[in-house]
């Protein structure tokens, strides 16, 4: 199996493991956690191969799992067969808060010809979460990928598509909301590993009450790749003073002929459009929720249902409410 | 009936006096026009009167009744009944027209309409101001042409049907079928409500007082109202200008200038919250 040297090469998943403290995953500095980061990757755990295996063919399937209190959860890896069509639905919910650190791997290999949806859910309680998400893209088969996170403890979450085959194509959008307790860390990457590759990362995060996003992208075009494109937008929107948050958005180009651009903010809201909206009667609460619903509105109007549609509105309205 | 009171307004803005001394009373059933050079206050009026918090009060009174609107934030204002179609309205992606109208409403308390009916009453409308039919579900104000946010925001007068409205510049950048309608909207907006609405109206020109007749009109210069009269007040000053009454209250050039070097001044200390569009 020579993909397998794709990837960073899983996870242990004893959730008894002790291989770093949660008080030194909560350091604010950024260039710690990166530190911290690498260790975790590098060092920290053994090699061992996901402990599961599945191979799909077109169809929709649901990956939902709940985390409790002897469980850790997914570490498996998904083999999308040749000329499929997929929805990949994964929902993972904390039903239990501990102080323990829960890991989830997940790794996906899209054969060429193939197209993806994949749709992770994740609401994780008090815990403290690693989860690494690596998707391999192989010629002329697509990804798209919409990440929501509701979560309201520490989060490390690492997301990393690697566009293999010539006309490969990875798009990924995501949304989180912090609120009190949180502490969301993405980072994200698409690699572009063959000419003619295509990437696009979309992120919005929201963090109101004390709670923090921080969102790392980056965007590596590798020597020889023409013709391959790398767009990231990451938007940090701050409801409050005590909200907290960073993007730092990387690319990384190592050849000529290509496109490739970021754009990347931390923001608070816009007073003119908060005047505007509470000059027709609207309180101040009400006005930061409708911005805030606007700022993520483009990936819930693309989700594909509308039970999805709705279903995430009310959940995006109730967290900001808490 | 209600009054809405100013009285002896001074407002300031990062350091520079804008208005100074304004009084001016207008009553439900009252239709009130300000008219005046650019840059003489006008807007800040306005804003000062619907809560903006820009700019600084440091003197003077605004009472709606007996109530002292100076002490509200701009929601509760709203909420007794005052609007206020801007000069220049924001834009804000993700929100619909409809949305954002219907939760005006509600946060109105004004909420006991069904949504079929709010839709109905919404799209009729729409139709009643001849904007275009999937208004309701643009996002508000986006890449809306100049004449279509004026539009826009007399619709949400229509919608909201507030106690006093505040029309700042509601004539400018429609063209001349569009003022027409909107003329036909606000006629029939007074008189079906004529006993409950008072409008202040700011405009440079007597073509929107052809259709909405004024029973008072105002000319502001360097932030005070120095001649108050009726209609006939706007159609000399079509045809006069401002020069003869810049000369009569000694509003020289010298004076401009000062303001202008004061303003320069404090230039450097605007603070910029909340660029959420910044681009690197
Ligand atoms: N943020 C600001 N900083 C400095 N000066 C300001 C600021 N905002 C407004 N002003 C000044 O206040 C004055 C009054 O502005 P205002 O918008 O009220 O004028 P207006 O009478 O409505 O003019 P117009 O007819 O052009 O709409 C102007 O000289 C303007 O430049
Ligand atoms: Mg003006």
């Amino acid at each position: 199996m020579k993909r397998v040297d794709y990837f960073f090469k899983g996870i242990k998943i004893d959730p008894n493991e002790k291989f770093i403290s949660n008080e030194k995953i909560v350091s604010v500095n950024n260039s710690e956690i990166k530190e911290e980061i690498n260790q975790i990757k590098n060092n920290l755990f053994p090699i061992i191969n996901p402990v599961k295996v599945i191979t799909l063919k077109s169809g929709e399937y649901h990956l939902t799992q709940i985390i409790d209190k002897d469980k850790t959860f997914k570490n498996i890896r998904i083999i999308i067969k040749e000329n499929s069509k997929v929805k990949l639905y994964d929902f993972t919910k904390s039903t239990y808060s501990d102080k323990n650190m829960h890991f989830s791997n997940i790794e996906i290999i899209i054969e060429k010809e193939s197209k993806v949806y994949y749709l992770k859910i994740d609401e994780f309680k008090n815990e403290t979460i690693y989860s690494n998400t690596e998707i391999e893209v192989e010629e002329n088969a697509q990804v798209d990928v919409d990440l929501i996170g509701f979560n309201q403890g520490k989060t490390f979450n690492n997301f990393k598509i690697n566009l293999r085959g010539k006309h490969a194509v990875g798009n990924f959008k995501a949304i989180a909301i912090a609120n009190q307790g949180t502490e969301n860390l993405y980072e994200v990457a698409i690699n572009n590993y063959a000419p003619l590759t295509k990437g696009d990362i979309w992120q919005k995060a929201v963090a109101t009450n004390k709670g923090s996003n921080q969102l790392f992208t980056t965007g590596f075009i590798a020597p020889k790749c023409s013709k391959a494109e790398n767009y990231q937008e990451s938007r940090v929107l701050l409801l409050d003073d005590a909200a907290n948050g960073d993007v730092s958005p990387i690319l990384l180009i190592e050849h000529h002929d290509v496109l490739a651009g970021h754009a990347a903010g931390v923001s608070r809201v816009n007073s003119d459009e908060l005047y505007y909206l509470m000059s027709r009667g609207i309180t101040k609460h009400e006005a930061e929720k409708l911005i805030t619903l606007a700022f993520v509105r483009p990936l819930i109007d693309s989700l594909p249902t509308e039970e999805l549609q709705e279903s995430t509105l009310l959940k995006v309205n109730s967290f900001l409410n808490n | 009936m209600k009054q809405l009171i100013i009285k002896d307004l001074h407002v300031e803005i990062e350091g520079k006096k804008i208005l100074k001394g304004v009084n001016l009373t207008i009553k439900s059933g009252e239709i009130h026009a300000i008219m005046g050079p650019n840059g003489t206050g006008k807007s800040t009026l306005a804003a000062v009167i619907m809560g903006d918090q820009k700019y600084t009060v440091t003197a003077g009174e605004i009472h709606l009744d007996s109530e002292n609107i100076l002490e509200l934030e701009v929601d509760q204002r709203a909420r007794l009944g005052l609007f206020l179609a801007m000069q220049y309205p924001a834009a804000i992606s993700g929100i619909t027209n409809s949305d954002f109208i219907r939760s005006a409403i509600s946060a109105q308390g004004k909420n006991d309409e069904s949504l079929i009916k709010y839709i109905r009453r919404l799209e009729n409308n729409i139709g009643e101001l001849k904007m275009q039919r999937d208004m309701a579900n643009r996002y508000l104000n986006e890449g809306f042409s100049g004449g279509e946010k004026k539009r826009n925001e007399i619709l949400q007068m229509k919608m909201l049907k507030p106690n006093f409205a505040i029309l700042d510049e509601i004539d400018s950048g429609l063209d001349i079928d569009a003022l027409t309608v909107v003329g036909q909207n606000l006629t029939e907006e007074i008189s079906n409500r004529s006993s409950e609405l008072g409008l202040l109206m700011i405009t440079h020109y007597q073509r929107l007082l052809d259709y909405i007749h004024p029973t008072h009109v105002h000319v502001m210069l360097d932030g005070r109202i120095v001649e108050s009269g009726d209609a006939n007040l706007a159609k000399k000053l079509e045809t006069d200008g401002y020069e003869k009454l810049k000369d009569k209250y000694g509003i020289t050039e010298i004076e401009e200038e000062e303001n202008k070097r004061v303003s320069i001044g404090s230039c450097a200390t605007a603070v910029g919250v909340g660029a959420s569009n910044e681009k690197s």
